[in-house]
This record gives C-alpha cells, sequence and structure tokens, in this order.
C-alpha cells in the first residue's frame, strides 16, 4: 500500500516536472518578438541633451591582426536636443565644428508611423535662409556617416520577425562567407580564434531579425539585423547588418554605455561598413535627461536664430 | 662536337626521360597560367604616370566603371517598359557579388530646388506607377542639370545608361566575374524594345582575355596543323615533320609553365608566344633530323648518323640557337611588363627547343628511327619537284651575281625609301580596335563612345594646402579649366569636378534659379554646401572629386576618341592651362586611361628602338668573333636589319600602329632573320673549299642552303598567315607582319648576301685555288 502510494506520488511529482519544463518554454518564456520590442520600448527620457563628436574615417585593416589604419579624417562636433512627442520624436542639432559651417542646424521631426516621411529643415548660416529638405530616403545616411537613420532611430517592431539565435546558430553563421570576408577583415588571419568568440552570445541574448516583406527590405535596405542584446540593461552591444544581397557588409559596436541619471545610455559606439572600408565613431558627451526642453527649441524661428 | 655526340648517345635513355619529366611538370603548372589584360600592369611600377594612376585608384575609386546602356528600339526611353526595365536591372545589379554600386535614373539622388527648400530623390521611383505626368517628370529632371546629359542619358534620350563600379582596388578576376554575371543578366530574358550593351574599359580587357582564350584553343593548333602539312609536303618524311612538332610543343609547355610556376599573368602577348615558338623553334629540330636522315641513307649505323648529324650542323645550330635567344632577350631591356615577359620567356623556350633538338631529339630517332624508310612516292618525281625550285633559285643566283651592282643600287635606294617611310610610323595603343568590327563588346563601346561620354578618362589631381579646394578662386579655376578643355577639344564630352557639385547645390538653394549657377563668393557658403551635399548622401559621396581634408581634388574628363594620340593633345592643353592659371601652390598632376595608354605607347617606342639596336650589337658582336671579322658581322646583321626597315615602313603604308603586339616583330626579324644569314655565310664557308670561282660558291649554296632557308621561310610564313584568320587584330596584324618579315630576310639572305660578297671577298671565305 505504501510502496503504491509512494509509486503515485513519484509519478505526479514527476509529471509536475515535466509539465513545468515545457511550460517555461513554450506558455510562461519571453518570446523573442516581446524581448526585442521591450528594447525598443526600453525609456530614454522624456527628452536629452548631448553633446556628438562624429568621427568619419576612411580606414584600412592590417591583414594580419586586423589592426585600424586610419587613412583619412573628418571631424564634426554637433550639439543636439531631442524630445518625445508620443511614439514621434523631435529633434534639433546644431554643428559647432568644423569652424565654417558652425551655426549649420538641423531640425527633424522624425515619425513613427512609417508611410509618413520625415520633416527636416536646415538653416545655412551663409545663406542666412531656413531650406526645407524633403527624401522619402530611410535607408539614407544619417548626417552622412555610416548610420542610417533606421540604424539610429532603431527599426519598428512590427516590420521584422524576430527569432532568438542560440550558440549552435550562430556557430552556423561562420560558413557563410559575407560573415567569414569579415571577420576576417576585422581580426586578421592571426585572429581566427577571437573571431570565433566573438561570434557567440557571450551571456547575451541575440536577435535575429528580418524583414516581414520586400517593402520593409527596400526602405531599409536590411535583409537581415542580428543583435547581441545584454539581458539586463536592454543595451545592444553589437549588431550585424546584412544587405539587401543577403551578405553581411556592416557591424556596430557599442563601446561604452553608463547609468546616466538611471537611464543606460550609449556613450560611445562606432559602425564599420566592411564594402566601403569606411568606418564612424559616435560619441555623446554630457548626456543629460528630462531637462523640461522647451518646445519652442523645435522651432524654425530658433533654427535661424541659434540656440 | 664529336664529343658531345658521344655523351648524347651514352646518356640517350635517360635524356629521353629526363625530357619527359620535366615537361611533365611545367605541364602540370599550365594550370596556373592567369590571362590578364589590365592596361595598368603593361607599365611599370615607377613609372610617374603608373604611381599618380595608383594613386587615384586607391583614394578616389576607379573611373573604369562598366556601363549597361539601354537603347530604345523606337523612340525614347520615356516608357514604362523601359524604365520597369531599368529598375529592375537595377534591383539585380544591385545584389551581384563584387558590384559597389550601381547608378541608375531609378536610384540616382535627384537634389530639386523648390520654393521653400529642396528635395531629395530619385528621378523616378520604382515603386510608384508610371503614368505620362512621371514620365514627363523623367524628362523634366534630367533636363534640370548638365551633369546627366551623356552620362546617365545620351543627347537623343534614346538610350540611358546605368552606371556599375566595383571595389577600388578589384582584381581582374573578379571583374571578369562581374563581366560574366552582368552579360548572363542581359541575355537571360529578350527585351524586344531596347538593346542592351555593356561596355567600358574592364569589361574591354574582360573580353581581351576571353578573345585569346578562343584563339588559343582554334587559331594555334590550326597553325600549327597548317605547317605540319607544309612541312610534310616539303620533305615528305613522317619523323622529319612530327619530331620538330613535338620539339615546338616541349619548348611551349617548358616556357609557359615556367610562367605558372612563378606565377605570372599572362598577357594579350602571351598568347603569340607558342606561335612565336612555332617560328624560330622548329629549325634547329628541323635541321638535326633531315641531317640524320641523310646520314642514314649513306648506310651507317644510328649512332654514327648522329655523329655526323652533330659534326655538319651541331655548330649552325646552336649559334641560329644562341642568336635568336638573344634577339629576344633583348626584350628583357624593354619598360614594358608584356613585352619583357615576351621577351624572356620566347628566350627561354627558344633555349628549349635547342636542347631538346640537340639531346632529345638525336636520342629519340637513336632508338626509334634506324633506317630510313623507303619513300612512298616516286623518287624522281621529288626530284623533279625539288629541282623546280633549286632551277628557280639558281636562275635567281644567276641573275643577282651577273646584276649585283644593280641588286646592291636597288638595296640602297630600298633602304633610303624605307627609312622615308617609317618616319611616319606611329605608336599608339586602341584596345578597341584590337577586336574585330562586328565583335559585341567593340559595337558597344563604338556605340557607348558615339552617344555617351566615351569610356577613356583623363584625370587631374590637384594638390594644394588643406581646405584650399573649398576656395571659390580655386573652384573658379577648376571650372575654367573644365571650360577650356570642353570648348577647344570637342572629342572632350564631358567633365566632373567638385564644382559641379557646388554650382548644383548653389541652384537648388536658390529655388531652383539659374542665374545661380555659378561659384558663389563665400568660403563659408561653399563649406557648408559641401556638409549640406555630405550629410545627404554616402560618406563616400564626393570621394571620386575630393579628399578628407579639402587638400586635393580630382577633376575628371571623359573622351570619346581611345587613341592615345588623340588624347595626347588634350594632355597638352590642359598642362599649358593648369601652368599658366594654377600658381606655384598648387601641384597638378595627370593621370588615366587616356596618359598610361600614352605612356605605354611612348615606352614602347623608346623600348623598341633600344632593344633591337641591343640585340643587334650582341648579334653583331658575336658573329664578328666567330667570323673572326667585323665584315662578317656587319654581314650577317644586314638581312635582318633591311627586314626590319622594311617592317616600319609597311605599317605605317598599311595603317599599323606600333603597339604591344606588333612591336615584337623586329625581335622576330632579328632571332629569325640572323638564322637564315647564318646559314647562308656557313654553308658558304664550309663549302668554298671545293669551288674555284665566286658564282660556282654562291650558285651552289643557294641551291643547298637556300634550299632549306626557302623551305623554312615558307613553312613559317604560311603558319603566321593563318592568323590573318584570327578574330583578334592584334593577333591577325601580328601574322601578315611576321609573314612578311619571314620573306623579306629570306629574300636577304638570298639575294644581298651574294651580291655583297661578290664585290668584297672575305678573309672567311676562302675558295680553292684555281
Amino acid at each position: 500500500m505504501n510502496l503504491r502510494k509512494n509509486i503515485r506520488l513519484f509519478i505526479r511529482v514527476i509529471c509536475t516536472v515535466l509539465l513545468f519544463s515545457f511550460s517555461a518554454s513554450d506558455i510562461f518564456a519571453e518570446t523573442a518578438y516581446d524581448f526585442r520590442k521591450k528594447v525598443i520600448d526600453r525609456y530614454e527620457g522624456e527628452d536629452s541633451n548631448s553633446r556628438i563628436v562624429m568621427k568619419l574615417q576612411k580606414i584600412i585593416h592590417s591583414k594580419k591582426d586586423g589592426g585600424i589604419k586610419v587613412k583619412a579624417e573628418r571631424e564634426r562636433k554637433i550639439v543636439q536636443y531631442r524630445k518625445a512627442y508620443g511614439k514621434d520624436d523631435k529633434i534639433v542639432m546644431f554643428f559647432l565644428e568644423p569652424a565654417d559651417v558652425r551655426g549649420t542646424g538641423f531640425l527633424s521631426y522624425v515619425y513613427d508611423d512609417s508611410e509618413k516621411d520625415n520633416d527636416q529643415w536646415l538653416y545655412l548660416p551663409a545663406l542666412k535662409k531656413i531650406k526645407r529638405i524633403a527624401s522619402g530616403d530611410k535607408s539614407g545616411s544619417f548626417m552622412g556617416s555610416d548610420f542610417s537613420f533606421v540604424d539610429v532611430s532603431d527599426i519598428k517592431i512590427d516590420e521584422y520577425k524576430h527569432k532568438f539565435l542560440t550558440d549552435g546558430d550562430l556557430k552556423g553563421l561562420l560558413k557563410e562567407k559575407s560573415v567569414q570576408s569579415i571577420l576576417k577583415k576585422k581580426f586578421g588571419k592571426d585572429g581566427f580564434s577571437k573571431a570565433k568568440i566573438w561570434l557567440t552570445t557571450g551571456g547575451m541574448k541575440v536577435v535575429e531579425s528580418i524583414p516581414v516583406d520586400k517593402k520593409i527590405l527596400k526602405d531599409n535596405g536590411y535583409s537581415r539585423i542580428i543583435s547581441w542584446i545584454k539581458p539586463d540593461n536592454l543595451i545592444i552591444e553589437k549588431t550585424l547588418y546584412f544587405g539587401k544581397n543577403k551578405r553581411a557588409f556592416k557591424v556596430r559596436e557599442t563601446i561604452k554605455s553608463e547609468k546616466i541619471q538611471g537611464i543606460w545610455s550609449f556613450t560611445e559606439m562606432n559602425m564599420e561598413n566592411f564594402k566601403k572600408k569606411h568606418r564612424t565613431i559616435i560619441k555623446f558627451d554630457d548626456t543629460k535627461y528630462n531637462l523640461g526642453v522647451k518646445d519652442s527649441y523645435f522651432t524654425q524661428r530658433t533654427l535661424e536664430r541659434g540656440l | 662536337m664529336k664529343k658531345l655526340s658521344g655523351i648524347i648517345i651514352k646518356l640517350a635513355p635517360l635524356l629521353i626521360i629526363l625530357n619527359i619529366v620535366i615537361t611533365c611538370f611545367f605541364a602540370y603548372q599550365l594550370p596556373k597560367v592567369k590571362i590578364n589584360n589590365e592596361v595598368d600592369k603593361f607599365i611599370p611600377d615607377t613609372n610617374p604616370m603608373k604611381i599618380t594612376n595608383d594613386y587615384l585608384k586607391e583614394n578616389y575609386g576607379s573611373s573604369n566603371a562598366m556601363f549597361l546602356v539601354i537603347e530604345a528600339i523606337e523612340g525614347t526611353i520615356f516608357k514604362k517598359s523601359i524604365l520597369n526595365k531599368i529598375a529592375e536591372l537595377t534591383e539585380e545589379l544591385e545584389i551581384l557579388d563584387n558590384v559597389e554600386e550601381i547608378t541608375s535614373l531609378s536610384n540616382v539622388d535627384n537634389i530639386v530646388g523648390v520654393e521653400d527648400g529642396m528635395e531629395v530623390d530619385p528621378i523616378f521611383d520604382p515603386d510608384e506607377d508610371i503614368d505620362d505626368d512621371v514620365l514627363l517628370n523623367v524628362k523634366t529632371a534630367l533636363d534640370s542639370w548638365d551633369f546627366y546629359k551623356g552620362n546617365m542619358i545620351n543627347e537623343k534620350y534614346n538610350a540611358t545608361a546605368i552606371i556599375i563600379e566595383f571595389p577600388k582596388l578589384a582584381d581582374i578576376n573578379e571583374k571578369a566575374a562581374l563581366h560574366t554575371d552582368i552579360t548572363k543578366l542581359m541575355n537571360r530574358s529578350p527585351f524586344p524594345e531596347a538593346n542592351l550593351y555593356l561596355a567600358g574599359r574592364p569589361s574591354v580587357e574582360v573580353e581581351m582575355g576571353n578573345y585569346m582564350h578562343k584563339d588559343l584553343k582554334t587559331t594555334v593548333p590550326f597553325v600549327l596543323v597548317i605547317m605540319i602539312i607544309v612541312l610534310f609536303l616539303s620533305f615528305r618524311s613522317f619523323s622529319g615533320v612530327i619530331l620538330p612538332m613535338l620539339c615546338i610543343i616541349i619548348a611551349t609547355i617548358n616556357s609557359i609553365g615556367l610562367m605558372g610556376y612563378l606565377g605570372l599573368e599572362m598577357s594579350l602577348l602571351g598568347i603569340v608566344i607558342p606561335v612565336t615558338l612555332i617560328a624560330v623553334g622548329s629549325a634547329y629540330s628541323i635541321h638535326v633530323v633531315r641531317y640524320y636522315l641523310i646520314a642514314l641513307k649513306t648506310g651507317i649505323s644510328p649512332k654514327e648518323a648522329v655523329e655526323e648529324t652533330y659534326i655538319n650542323v651541331g655548330l649552325s645550330v646552336i649559334l641560329t640557337g644562341v642568336t635568336t635567344m638573344c634577339g629576344f632577350g633583348s626584350l628583357s631591356t624593354s619598360p614594358v611588363n608584356p613585352i619583357r615577359e615576351f621577351g624572356i620567356f620566347v628566350a627561354v623556350g627558344t633555349g628549349v627547343a635547342l636542347i631538346v633538338s640537340m639531346t632529345f631529339i638525336p636520342s629519340l630517332l637513336l632508338f626509334f628511327v634506324k633506317s630510313d624508310r623507303p619513300e612512298k612516292d616516286n623518287p624522281t618525281k621529288i626530284k623533279d619537284r625539288l629541282s623546280v625550285i633549286e632551277s628557280v633559285l639558281f636562275n635567281i643566283t644567276r641573275k643577282v651575281m651577273n646584276n649585283h651592282r644593280k641588286v646592291i643600287t636597288f638595296g640602297v635606294i630600298l633602304v633610303i625609301l624605307s627609312i622615308i617611310s617609317s618616319t611616319r610610323l606611329v605608336s599608339y595603343n586602341d584596345m578597341i580596335e584590337d577586336f574585330p568590327k562586328d565583335s559585341k563588346i567593340r559595337i558597344a563601346s563604338t556605340w557607348i563612345n558615339n552617344n555617351f561620354t566615351g569610356t577613356t578618362d583623363i584625370s587631374i589631381l590637384l594638390t594644394g594646402k588643406n581646405d584650399s579646394i573649398k576656395e571659390p578662386e580655386v573652384l573658379r579655376q577648376i571650372e575654367g579649366l573644365q571650360n577650356f578643355v570642353e570648348e577647344k577639344y570637342p572629342f572632350v564630352t564631358k567633365s566632373v569636378s567638385i564644382a559641379d557639385f557646388i554650382k548644383r547645390m548653389n541652384v537648388a538653394m536658390n529655388a531652383n534659379n539659374p542665374a545661380f549657377d555659378k561659384i558663389p563668393s563665400s568660403n563659408e557658403l561653399i563649406a557648408q554646401y559641401l556638409l549640406l551635399y555630405s550629410t545627404s548622401g554616402d560618406p563616400d559621396d564626393f570621394d571620386p572629386y575630393v579628399d578628407y581634408d579639402y587638400k586635393e581634388a580630382r577633376i575628371l574628363f571623359m573622351s570619346t576618341r581611345s587613341r592615345s594620340t588623340e588624347n595626347l593633345k588634350v594632355l597638352n592643353g590642359i598642362k599649358e592651362y593648369t601652368d599658366k592659371h594654377f600658381g606655384p601652390n598648387f601641384k597638378v598632376q595627370i593621370s588615366g586611361n587616356a596618359t598610361i595608354t600614352n605612356a605605354l605607347a611612348a615606352l614602347i617606342m623608346k623600348g623598341q628602338v633600344t632593344s633591337i639596336i641591343a640585340s643587334m650589337i650582341v648579334v653583331f658582336l658575336l658573329m664578328t668573333f666567330i667570323y673572326r671579322s667585323i665584315f662578317g658581322g656587319i654581314l650577317s646583321v644586314l638581312p635582318l636589319s633591311l627586314a626590319i626597315l622594311i617592317n616600319f615602313a609597311i605599317m605605317p603604308i598599311a595603317g599599323i600602329p606600333l603597339d604591344v603586339s606588333t612591336s615584337i616583330v623586329g625581335s622576330v626579324a632579328v632571332g629569325v632573320g640572323i638564322d637564315y644569314a647564318i646559314h647562308y655565310i656557313n654553308n658558304a664557308r664550309l663549302n668554298a673549299g671545293n669551288h674555284t670561282t665566286i658564282d660556282e660558291l654562291y650558285l651552289h649554296t643557294s641551291t643547298t642552303s637556300g634550299t632549306s632557308i626557302f623551305y623554312n621561310a615558307l613553312a613559317v610564313t604560311v603558319g603566321f598567315l593563318v592568323l590573318l584568320f584570327s578574330n583578334f587584330v592584334p593577333l591577325a596584324k601580328l601574322g601578315a607582319l611576321v609573314g612578311l618579315t619571314m620573306v623579306t630576310s629570306a629574300l636577304g639572305s638570298l639575294i644581298f648576301i651574294p651580291a655583297i660578297l661578290k664585290i668584297y671577298k672575305p678573309g672567311f671565305i676562302k675558295l680553292k685555288a684555281p
């Protein structure tokens, strides 16, 4: 009798454990979609202000160890204010350096609705006129850098299908020629072991995002985006971009991120285009949040008169 | 020679094995030989033009894009179907390997100034439905900026170009792969409404390789077959034909295999190596085999026959081999890479042919040809046939001996006329003319040159101080240079510089008012325009025209002429202008395809003169030493000098320029011409003791040695004339010129040597005392 009871209990325990483990991966577990959404919706303050140093570099990698030699560089210093209006953003930027473009300003209204083109105005101090710039191109470069508008403002969650990648999946990536070629350039001939480590999850969650239709592919210019995300602070540590031709060509890496006023912020990141042998380093200095930036900052008047 | 033959006889089996092993090794290397016809590679890295060109290529990208042109069969390109095709091709091209950037009407950023600002959009949106309004807008957009004319659309609006750029330092294999991919894309589905053309320098270079490949497979074996037939008809002996051919094949495998082993790339001249070896390399084994067969007929053993052969022709064969090697070896002084490599590897091949003729061939004869096969033909018939040629040569020689002064006078007149004509010789390279008139690539290139901006670029690199390119004064000078060139040289139809973009911005930012189509006078405004432009595009948008520090500017001119001589005028005009207008603070360098082909032409001309003179001096010294007589040296180089002169005289008359391929004819003339003279003079020298009068001696020499020379020249000439059927123009030109040279050097030896020797009797030819 006792034995029978024990067996029954044992079976019940086993069943519960099994049931629990199933539900853990099936029902209760966070999907890649939810996780990626969390990253996109991460709170970044009502408004912010930062000084941006942007370095545009033509580079070559040493064939041996991938070490970078900068062949030519352009540096721009910009002051930026951003304010959230629901899901839309308003941004105003002024160039501080180089000296001959000081005072040149951009005002952008970035709309969440992908059907709606962003509005952009420009002020050239030498011309003393405000001009509206209309451009439908979102895959285009952000301020002439290697970042595109999409890269800077992150993707829209429903435009992509998302999936977690395991270490095994990442190992499989190594078989792709374009990935091999990028890693070979990045780490050089002697850096294969480093490259292999680079292509692991490394304790992060790795999400693969693939555009839902051809239009998104065309608009944003990516056939696949793989993002390495720190699960604790939801900072995207690195991103591998695949072009329309399905080949990997760009890598974004977070060099430095810190917690400012309780908000995790990028303070330095870079984007390298391996096809163009070009790299952009962006540094955000003195980032401040929730300053109560006035709405009047984001008007054509401010653009003309300066901050 | 007797000792040497003893060694050969002893080592015969070993020599056969050794030859086979070595040849197999190099045959294995053959697939490693890659074809590369990039003109840039023809010029040494130390050439200043090349240095500038490489610098531009690395920092500004290649100006050598490919062009895919879509030409409407009827009317203009402003049709829904054609615009859709442009968009479709653009999308397909974008995903090909080795593509850096595709620029077409469906993706080029068009800046339009509007009342309150500006709009940046493609000329048409491929996703939008194309209606009449869109078609009209496309036309308006194209008319709005001169830049598009000739770049993306032609004057008649019936054709548009898709510009295909590849990575800055793409190699020939990547270009070839891209060319093949694009060709496939073009042919995949029929598009009856338009013609598609693919051209541009990279395509020309790739197609040149394709043509060479085809010719290597068809024409070259054909030459061999023709020569075999001619040799067989001449000698009526199986081994007398097969063994020399075997010798040539071994020589070719070894020299080209060595190229592969050394990892060298083969240019269009590489294909000529086997053909040249056929011309120069066959003689050695022909002489050896013929003599061996003659010796066997006297009833001696094979061993004795080999010995006899060595004693009688050994020296002549080695001498002619060494002088030929000198002739081609002299090309190694040429600064032009393909010509130098050609010279070296033909010299190597000749050396191999010589060694094979003296070792492998006698060894084979020793084992496999133990008795001369009785001739199947009626012997008297052969005799009759032979005597026809002999009697012709006999009669010619008799006439020459009787009228030797007239002959020499005629020779002098010929030399003078040739010198006069050869001053008109021009050197230029036109790669497009190297293709047959009906070839796709030539049609496409000519068409693009006639309808678009042309495919030959001239690049000016202007270097000043940091930021000097942003100065209004400098930009105005750049603009001035562009206007000057376009006005003075109408075949330069296009120029692009950073000044064009500044002007474009100035117009766009002033509500498209054409009055602002000029360089603004404020430094800051220029800087801000440049910033604006660069922030609205990719970081490398301006890469082709200005560097990151605004220290250098590149001004690009496109010429519709592919000949280097015409573009030279432009280069000189540019130099004059820049010397006058850009002060000492600026360095001006000129580069681009046009300058590279010019530099090449100059180098070829220079290399030609030095290498021919060098080889003549070497041959002259060698022969002077052998005959112990300066006159002997002069006499030896005389027929070939005549042949070279006639060659250079005929070229301008036939409208053939001195280019990479025709520049080797001179060396072929030295290599082959000297052989005829050596055989003739040596034979006269050996037989002089049997004759009492000069006439008698040379009548005999002309009928014996002369017959050999005649057959050799006949076989090679016929072989080379076969090249006239080649689809590849350089090879056809070469065939005609080498054929001519063989005839003139043979005649030079047969006619002028006896005529001169009748007047001047050298000590090294001693007649029998009467």
